[in-house]
This record gives structure tokens, sequence and C-alpha cells, in this order.
């Protein structure tokens, strides 16, 4: 079992001797819509995300003891909110792993040589090309948005869910491994892949349109 | 000297993992050379930092909301566990 590791962003500092109230009656029409977005963009799926914000608020009620009135209420909903999530990515994870075992093997030349000339050069056809944007200006473009989206569902699970331990939850990469199984080396092979297939696909259907 | 199938593996990790020193300079000197790698390098930055960016912010402007009718179902599951206590 890996330990959630202590969420910042939601937690502010605590003003001495505040304390805060919490009414859990007010929670669906304060924190429902917010919780709502914030679990659809990790776990992509409608049906999945309400259940996920219905579950986050009964374990609120049923822990209302835990809750220790020196944050407020909705940053410590946020946590529950986010070990949901962390168990669904791994209730996932166990039961998809044993079919993605293909995709982890060590090395795997079929892929490579769609990049790589034998000698470790870029293909003519695989080689980047300039895409002349800065990395703060990209941002302002929602286009690129939707497409990095698209070609990061567009990945292997397994090299997906990489991608959504480390950028989403932030986890340490020993962690990631203990997560989903898989040895360090494992690891690195799986990001190299997913890198080069994301790059891709961007130049492909986004630069190239 | 690096091969561009060894660099674009050390760029491709290197959010995740330090690089050794040795692997670092390996790494610099390539993309100095290499426009291709350099290319994908800043590409790779460019990716990670739109996948974080959009993790942290899209949640709060983006306009979907819960449906009213599950809105209500889970009003009324919170408020038979309140009754229930």
């Amino acid at each position: 079992m890996f330990v959630i590791q202590p969420q910042t962003v939601y937690l502010q500092p605590v003003a001495e001797n505040k304390k805060y109230v919490c009414d859990p009656l007010l929670w669906v029409d304060q924190f429902s819509d917010e919780f709502f977005r914030f679990a659809v963009y990790r776990v992509k799926n409608r049906e999945v995300a309400e259940d996920l914000v219905q579950e986050t608020f009964l374990s609120g009620l049923k822990s209302l003891n835990n809750f220790r009135r020196d944050c407020p209420e909705k940053s410590w909903l946020y946590n529950i909110l986010r070990n949901k999530i962390i168990d669904h990515f791994r209730k996932k994870t166990n039961h998809e792993i044993k079919q993605s075992s293909t995709v982890i093997e060590a090395d795997d030349d079929s892929f490579f040589s769609n990049f790589f000339k034998p000698g470790g050069q870029w293909n003519n056809e695989a080689s980047p090309e300039n895409w002349n944007i800065s990395a703060d200006k990209i941002l302002e473009r929602k286009e690129f948005m939707e497409f990095l989206i698209l070609c990061l569902s567009l990945l292997p699970e397994m090299w997906e869910k990489v991608f959504n331990l480390k950028t989403i939850e932030d986890l340490p990469s020993k962690d990631i491994c203990k997560e989903l199984n898989i040895t360090p080396s494992n690891l690195w092979t799986i990001i190299h892949r997913a890198k080069l297939q994301m790059r891709g696909c961007l130049e492909k259907r986004w630069l190239n349109k | 000297m690096l091969t561009c199938k060894q660099a674009t593996f050390y760029s491709s990790i290197r959010s995740f993992k330090k690089l050794s020193f040795v692997q670092s300079i390996q790494l610099k000197l390539h993309l100095m050379m290499c426009k291709s790698c350099h290319e994908f390098d800043h590409q790779n930055k460019i990716i990670d930092q739109s996948l974080t960016d959009f993790i942290k912010n899209d949640h709060l402007i983006s306009e979907e909301s819960l449906s009213e009718e599950k809105k209500s179902q889970i009003e009324s599951a919170v408020k038979q566990r309140i009754n229930k206590k």
C-alpha cells in the first residue's frame, strides 16, 4: 500500500484560533459541481465521476468526527475525493494489469523501428518538425489542449496510467512502480515510448491537420 | 556520443528522474548538435507543462456540471444518511 502524499494545493494555512464550521446540508449546493469537474477530468467518465462525488459526501458524513475544524470543510472533502479517485485508478489498474503486460516488455524493436533507424538515428519521416511555438504561448491555445487530450487518450492504457499517476497525482516514481507493479526500467521505457507516441500524434493531428 | 534513440530516452525521463551528471552532459552535447532531438526535447517540455497546467486549472474554468437529477439524488442520499444518525 502506498501512502497518499499530503495535498498542499487545497489546504490553506490556518489562522490562529480560527475554527471552521461544517454544514453537510449545503455540500451538494456548494461543492458538487466543482468536485464533479475535478473528478470527470481525471477519470474521464461522467457516471464514474458522479458516483465519486456522491461517495465523497457520504464518506464525509461517516467520518464527520474526523473533521478537526482546522481547515475549511472544502479542503477536507477535497482530500476525501482525491483518495476516492486514487482508489478508482488502483482498482482499474489491478484489473487491467494482466492484459497489458505485453506492452511493458523491456525492449520492443518493432515499436522503436517506427521512429529510429537501426543505428539509432531518427527515421526521416518520424523526425520532429519545428512547431514554432513557445511553452507559455501554447497554453492560450485551447485547440492544442484538445489534441493533447485526444493523443493522451490514444495511448495504450498502461502508458496513460503512468501519465495520470505522475501528472495528476504527482506520485514519486517509486510509488508509481509499486502502484502499477512494474520495475523502474519498465517505467522509463513506458515513458520513453509514450513521449515518442504523443509527440508524433500531436504533430500528425494538430500541426499537419 | 549518444544516438537519437538514447537522447530521446534521457529527454523523456528527465521530468521523472534526475539524470546522472554524465548523462545530462551527454544529453546536452547531443541536443546542441542534433536539431531533431533539440525539437523533441522542446516539445517534450511543452507536453509536460501543458498536461500539468490542464490538470491543475481546467476543472475550475470548465462549464461542465452535474445533472440536476444526479444532484437531487445525491442530496437525498446525504439527507437520508444525516437522518439516520
